[in-house]
């Protein structure tokens, strides 16, 4: 069975990120954090008896880089949204036409 | 200077090496750009005398003044988007027999056959009646009613009595009502022809294709093929019936990968002018049979590409016909109306689009409900019909369904560039991982969809004009 321990930078990365990258692959492989300090240890362990490719570990940084970004963007348009939402469905006025 | 709307973003074509970006705004409008131009757009310095500004600018995904007439417009559109949401349930599916003349292999429903007992497996005179009653209580303006099975023809009284009651109360509800009934021709009689017409019924049928693909799983009670008996009705039923009222389904098994050609063909043959590729249901006697009739998901994606491109040059000789499915995606992804199909939106459809009314009187929030509750679950079941409306659909089972199926705030799905175009099958994920919400890196649904919109992204794109505008053209007319 694969296993590969990574570590991140806790400054550039967020739990949100990891967390979402380890969803994405998770058909392909487990993944187990934990923070030490000042940054983030990965394991990721195959699901099954082959081993993680070097493939798959450019992929999941890249997609843990898009994640990260995706985090940060969803901190900017999280009231906005909100706002939009909100303005969708709120009840608008009846207008009777003769 | 200018600030960010919302917006999701993807690598091209799911190509994590990708040098474009493919954006797309909160209501679904898209652009793909470089990655350049989106590393720009997220720091901040995207120069504002740039065509990429200004188009940005034009699809509301960065607002150079006050976001606030951004806000109202994104608003307007996701309005107009959910639109299919204001009238609640629309369509409801009624099962009048559980019997059928067929035994398709791939029958999702479990069908009985047609010397089963009538007692056990058709729906009473009592209970459709009280089908009826519950059906105009739904607050639409519109209902579509759907006779199913089984085979619903073989029920022809329940039929009659469940429009004779309908149309009683609609006299003073006055809702734009529509009947349809799905059979599989070929027992129809002229009587039940007759009386489709003077009803205004539409017919929806079953073709899979050239009698070979058609004969492999659609078979008889005896377990011949029906192909021959069925075109034949099929003539006799345009006697009757306007082409435009008769629409024909088809059912993807192994038989028909590599073949979708045939089937197209075998479709414009018999004058239809609509085909959608449907992949295989996992539920029922399909689930018997899985090993001998499913494939992967690359594989029916990789035979859906060919029949659309086939489609297309079709079209291009001026041969019309329009692949459904395909349809509908580019109506999410190119205008701003309000596309609500069952099985694609968010909040799912489940209860508050659609609804089935089984036989025995049993309520389900949709088609695989009764199915999986046919094999022993009843996780999507709402009720009965003794119930009151409001126990049915506005009931915690509803309201628990609802709340997994819901994609802005589903795992995966909340981040995903598909979104707006996208929706929720809480029957697909709870029968293929025993979950609502389903795990989107292991669903096949989300794999399917994300190919199709990537490969109608690469038409769009293209440099081919004359498959533009074909697909333009078929988004102009509604579905």
């Amino acid at each position: 069975m694969g296993t590969a321990c990574l570590d991140f930078d806790s400054s550039i990365f967020s739990i949100e990120a990891l967390l979402n990258t380890g969803y994405w692959c998770a058909d392909k492989a487990v993944l187990e954090i934990k923070e030490e300090g000042k940054s983030y240890k990965v394991v990721l362990t195959s699901k099954d008896e082959t081993e993680l490719t070097a493939q798959f570990f450019d992929d999941f940084k890249t997609m843990l880089v898009h994640n990260q970004i995706r985090a940060n963007l969803k901190n900017i348009f999280a009231d906005i949204e909100k706002t939009i939402i909100n303005r969708a469905f709120r009840p608008i006025a009846q207008v009777n036409v003769d | 200077m200018y600030s960010l709307l919302p917006f999701r973003f993807l690598p091209y074509k799911n190509d994590l090496n990708s040098e474009l970006v493919l954006l797309v705004n909160y209501v679904g409008d898209y652009k793909i750009v470089s990655s350049e131009v989106f590393s720009k757009l997220l720091s901040g310095t995207l120069s504002a005398n740039s065509q990429s500004f200004y188009d940005l600018q034009g699809l509301n995904i960065i607002s150079s003044g006050v976001p606030e007439a951004d806000v109202a417009v994104l608003a307007t559109r996701y309005r107009s988007k959910k639109a299919y949401l204001d009238s609640f349930t629309s369509l409801h599916m009624v099962v009048t027999t559980l019997r059928c003349n067929q035994q398709c292999r791939y029958c999702h429903a479990t069908a009985k056959k047609e010397e089963d007992s009538v007692s056990t497996y058709d729906m009473t005179i009592e209970t459709a009646r009280k089908t009826a009653a519950m059906i105009m209580q739904s607050p639409s303006p519109v209902i579509k009613v759907e006779f199913q099975g089984g085979d619903s023809s073989l029920n022809m009284p329940v039929v009659q009595e469940i429009v004779k009651e309908i149309n009683q109360i609609n006299i003073t509800l006055q809702k734009d009502v529509e009947f349809v009934i799905c059979t599989n021709l070929l027992d129809i009689s002229t009587d039940d022809l007759d009386y489709f017409r003077q009803h205004n019924f539409y017919l929806s049928i079953s073709l899979d294709g050239p009698k070979s693909i058609h004969d492999s799983n659609r078979v008889d009670c005896a377990g011949n093929g029906t192909y021959d008996r069925i075109m034949k009705n099929l003539e006799i039923t345009r006697d009757y019936i306007a082409p435009n009222r008769i629409s024909a389904l088809m059912t993807a098994t192994r038989k028909s990968l590599g073949h979708f050609k045939e089937i197209v063909d075998e479709y414009v043959a018999q004058g239809f002018h609509g085909i959608i590729f449907r992949s295989l249901n996992p539920y029922g006697r399909c689930i018997e049979n899985w090993d001998e009739l499913s494939y992967s998901m690359d594989e029916f994606i990789a035979s859906y590409k060919d029949g659309l491109n086939y489609i297309i040059e079709l079209n291009k000789k001026g041969i019309s016909i329009v692949e459904g499915y395909a349809k509908l995606l580019l109506s999410r992804m190119l205008t701003s109306y309000s596309t609500g199909f069952v099985d694609l939106q968010s909040p799912a459809g489940a209860g508050i689009s659609g609804v089935i009314y089984d036989y025995d009187g049993m309520v389900y929030a949709c088609d695989e409900g009764r199915m999986l509750a046919e094999m022993g679950d009843e996780r999507l079941c709402l009720g009965t019909i003794d119930d009151d409306y409001q126990a049915i659909f506005n009931g915690e089972k509803l309201h628990s369904i609802i709340a997994e199926s819901i994609v802005e705030t589903t795992p995966m799905c909340t981040d995903c560039v598909y979104r707006m175009w996208c929706g929720a099958d809480p029957a697909r994920h709870y029968a293929t991982q025993h979950d609502l919400m389903g795990h989107k890196a292991k669903s096949d649904f989300c794999k399917k969809h994300m190919a199709l919109f990537d490969f109608l992204i690469e038409l769009l794109e293209s440099n081919d004009t004359a498959t533009r505008d074909i697909l333009f053209s078929w988004v102009g007319g509604r579905l």
